[in-house]
């Protein structure tokens, strides 16, 4: 479990994060979205040790943690968003450097899983040098995960990866949460995150302004339901006659639809769908919309524009 | 502490990517090569040639080894942990559970892994020349240990510059200074002909009879610590020894944490009274036969004081408080007249300023002949600082270690094969400091083989001058160096 307790960075003038409060569960996925220099790399940093927060505790199962004690570090797989390896070893070498420094018994097994697992087997003796970007992607993934660490902490991990590479990643990360292990991810490919995360935090300027669950975070931002209807009629008069109907707020045509704003309970849904049917309204398609996380974000970006 | 040496996986790291390339062992064998034939050439000149000149090959190889080894491990470490910064390495070795000592020793240990093959190829020669008789065999013992702690207190000094440091380039310009300091400081320091008195004594090559002939009552080597005799290479020994053990403990400090102060005020109290009881020590004799003038002792405790509560200061406070301390006491006038914001910039430049007006008195107080040459080089020299440490970069960072041994090989070979084929005399001395053999050889030459040497001035000046020419083709670039890349 992590949790973090009035977190505060501050550079000189700049303050990169603000008052952070956030909880993650054990076998929680959770994805952290924002745009850049909204704080979330420094949120990541100092979660995992490597930056010192200006105010506020960082606790892993409960436990402070004290940058001077190495036990810490030996439960957190971090993998930051720029790095590099060390170009000069082979890439079994470099597994094996970060094997011995956190003393993991049977190295070479595990070294051979972690190759197998990234699917690098076959370049076990090239020089890191020599891989591609993805390769050093999923090369990085493997030291990651090579000392078995209880919380993973991502930090845009599929930059890089091709789409196979991507779809292994997050059925990698799915299962480790399986395992009960915790992951904080995060990740510019929204749609990404969420497939994989189950709580999401949206950081903007220095700020988490939403957390939670997705569901939760669509009621919180969304109060109205959106319907979308496809018809053969005519759409004007059909959204015409939405719009008289009630707990319906708005009804506008977009992308070929008819979009219907609807404050109303899930029940009263059916009996929409049955007046417009009764209306003599030829219905294609008839179904509530269902917000990904890439409007979320554009929603929550417009109010803070706004 | 042995665990961070034996089973340190940064040290295995550094073995295993700096002996991979077998370019490096050809590398080595050409510069071997290149020093059997120098002493050829040397047996071919038209002077007669003793069998002890043989030891000159072995003198220059020696201090070939040592210039590659202080050199090469100084620059090796100091780019080393800011290196992994630069780099975008550090968050992944800072993340594992290794500790700041072990990621320190490491560093040190790894970066002078160069050093250990250099001195295995010393084996040869000094194999040879213990069966020729020419090796005092019995200063083995203290020339390697000196020679090994020289290279790592060389290195951990390095480190200490890389955790003070936010950027590489900074850390090549720390390289220069303390090679330029290094450079001058012995060249013109009143002590030269004595430093040069106790690499004889150090050196296995020095014969016992050269020792008792040149040394007068130096007649062993051994000096007079508080009036006791002490063997010379001991007491160095301990001094790296000490100073190493404490630099790397401020180092350990910073590696994690660059904000960080070096050591705590009672730490830095001990190291500098035990530092003071050495230097005075060290110069007892000096005071007990009252060579020291009264005003040369009071110069030498007011700076002495001044440079140790300035240090003190940069131990103890951390890089913040250490520039808001400076600022605070200097107030922001002399960055504005400077035109720059930055103490760390206004630093540098007192420094420099420091560094030129002492220069320029040591210069006209001591040898006054030299002064203008001096200055001249003194110029030239901090002209061609930027461009140097940007040639230095490109040749040790990215030409990889085999090619950097050559070029420094054949850089280092040029003097004394052009000394060689042109039947100049003495390789040894070329090699101590290219300044002194500006500065003292002409007389030297004069005096032993009458040489009339005013042509090494006009050549090395000739060669400042191109530099200098190269610096003014370069200027843009250096101005822009200096503006965005030196933090010191």
């Amino acid at each position: 479990m992590i949790r973090l307790e009035s977190i505060r960075k501050e550079y000189d003038d700049l303050i990169a994060v603000k008052n952070l409060n956030l909880t993650i569960n054990k076998g929680d996925i959770f994805g952290l979205i924002g745009p850049n220099g909204a704080g979330k790399t420094t949120t990541m940093k100092i979660m995992v040790g490597l930056l010192e927060p200006t105010q506020g505790q960082v606790y892993l199962n409960d436990q402070p943690i004290n940058k001077d004690d190495a036990a810490f570090r030996k439960i957190i797989g971090y993998m930051p968003d720029f790095f590099s390896l060390y170009d000069e070893l082979k890439t079994w070498e470099y597994l094996d450097f970060f094997a011995r420094a956190y003393k993991i018994p049977n190295r070479q097994n595990r070294i051979d899983e972690m190759l197998n697992l990234t699917d690098l087997t076959g370049k076990r003796n090239d020089l890191v040098a020599n891989l591609s970007r993805g390769m050093k992607q999923r090369l990085a993934i493997g030291k990651t995960l090579l000392h078995d660490p209880e919380i993973l902490v991502l930090d845009e991990p599929a930059a890089g990866l091709d789409p196979t590479a991507r779809i292994q990643l997050r059925d990698i990360i799915k299962k480790l949460a399986a395992q009960g292990k915790t992951t904080f991810i995060s990740s510019h490919i929204l749609t990404e995150l969420s497939d994989i995360c189950n709580t999401i935090g949206i950081m903007q300027k220095a700020v988490m302004v939403e957390s939670g669950k997705i569901d939760d975070i669509i009621s919180r931002v969304y109060a109205k339901k959106v319907l979308r209807l496809d018809t053969l009629s005519d759409k004007s008069m059909a959204a015409a006659f939405v719009k008289t109907m009630e707990s319906v707020e708005d009804a506008f045509i977009k992308d070929n639809f008819i979009e219907i704003l609807f404050s109303g309970n899930r029940e009263q849904i059916p009996i929409l769908h049955k007046k417009l049917v009764g209306q003599g309204i030829e219905v294609v398609s008839f179904y509530e919309y269902r917000q990904n996380l890439e409007e979320i974000f554009m929603s929550l970006s417009v109010k803070e524009v706004s | 502490m042995f665990s961070d040496i034996f089973n340190n996986p940064e040290i295995l790291r550094n073995l295993r990517y700096r002996l991979r390339p077998k370019t490096i062992i050809l590398s080595i064998l050409i510069v071997n090569v290149l020093f059997i034939s120098i002493g050829i050439l040397a047996l071919l000149s038209k002077y007669t040639v003793r069998v002890e000149d043989w030891r000159n090959l072995f003198l220059v190889y020696a201090w070939f080894a040592i210039i590659i080894n202080f050199a090469y491990a100084v620059a090796l470490t100091t780019t080393s942990i800011v290196g992994e910064k630069d780099k975008k390495t550090y968050d992944y070795l800072f993340m594992t559970p290794l500790s700041d000592r072990a990621i320190a020793i490491g560093k040190l240990i790894g970066s002078t892994v160069n050093m250990w093959l250099i001195l295995a190829t010393m084996l040869p020669y000094l194999a040879i020349s213990g069966m020729l008789g020419l090796v005092d065999t019995t200063r083995l013992m203290l020339f390697f240990p000196v020679l090994i702690l020289g290279a790592l207190f060389s290195a951990s000094l390095g480190l200490l510059i890389s955790v003070s440091i936010n950027k590489m380039a900074s850390g090549f310009a720390g390289v220069f200074i303390l090679i330029i300091i290094g450079s001058f400081s012995v060249a013109l320091s009143q002590s030269y002909s004595e430093f040069i008195r106790c690499l004889g004594l150090l050196s296995p090559f020095t014969s016992l009879l050269d020792i008792q002939s040149r040394y007068h009552r130096y007649n062993k080597d051994i000096i007079s610590f508080f009036g006791i005799d002490i063997t010379a290479g001991w007491l160095t020994i301990f001094l790296f020894i000490w100073l190493t053990y404490w630099i790397m403990k401020a180092v350990s400090r910073r590696v994690r944490n660059l904000q960080g102060v070096f050591l705590t005020q009672i730490e830095t109290l001990i190291f500098f009274i035990v530092f003071e009881i050495f230097m005075v020590g060290c110069q007892w004799e000096y005071l007990h036969y009252n060579r020291y003038f009264n005003e040369s002792f009071a110069v030498y405790l007011i700076t002495n004081g001044v440079l140790l509560i300035i240090l003190s200061l940069g131990l103890t406070l951390s890089r913040e408080n250490y520039f808001s301390y400076i600022r605070n006491r200097l107030s922001n006038q002399p960055y504005k007249l400077l035109g720059k914001q930055n103490p760390a910039h206004f630093l540098f430049v007192l420094l420099a300023a420091i560094l030129i007006v002492g220069f320029i008195i040591m210069c006209s107080y001591q040898q006054p002949l030299i002064t203008w040459l001096s200055i001249w080089v003194l110029i030239a020299t901090v002209s061609v600082f930027y461009l140097l440490v940007q040639w230095l970069k490109t040749i040790l960072l990215y030409s990889g270690p085999a090619i950097s041994f050559v070029i420094f090989g054949v850089v280092l070979g040029i003097p004394p094969i052009v000394i060689a084929v042109f039947d100049l005399p003495d390789i040894f001395y070329a090699y101590l400091n290219p300044i002194a053999y500006i500065t003292e050889m002409r007389h030297f030459y004069k005096d032993m083989h009458g040489y009339s040497v005013w042509t090494h001035p006009i050549l090395i000046s000739g060669v400042l001058l191109v530099m200098l020419c190269l610096f003014i083709w370069r200027h843009d670039v250096i101005k822009k160096t200096v503006r965005h890349r030196m933090e010191l």
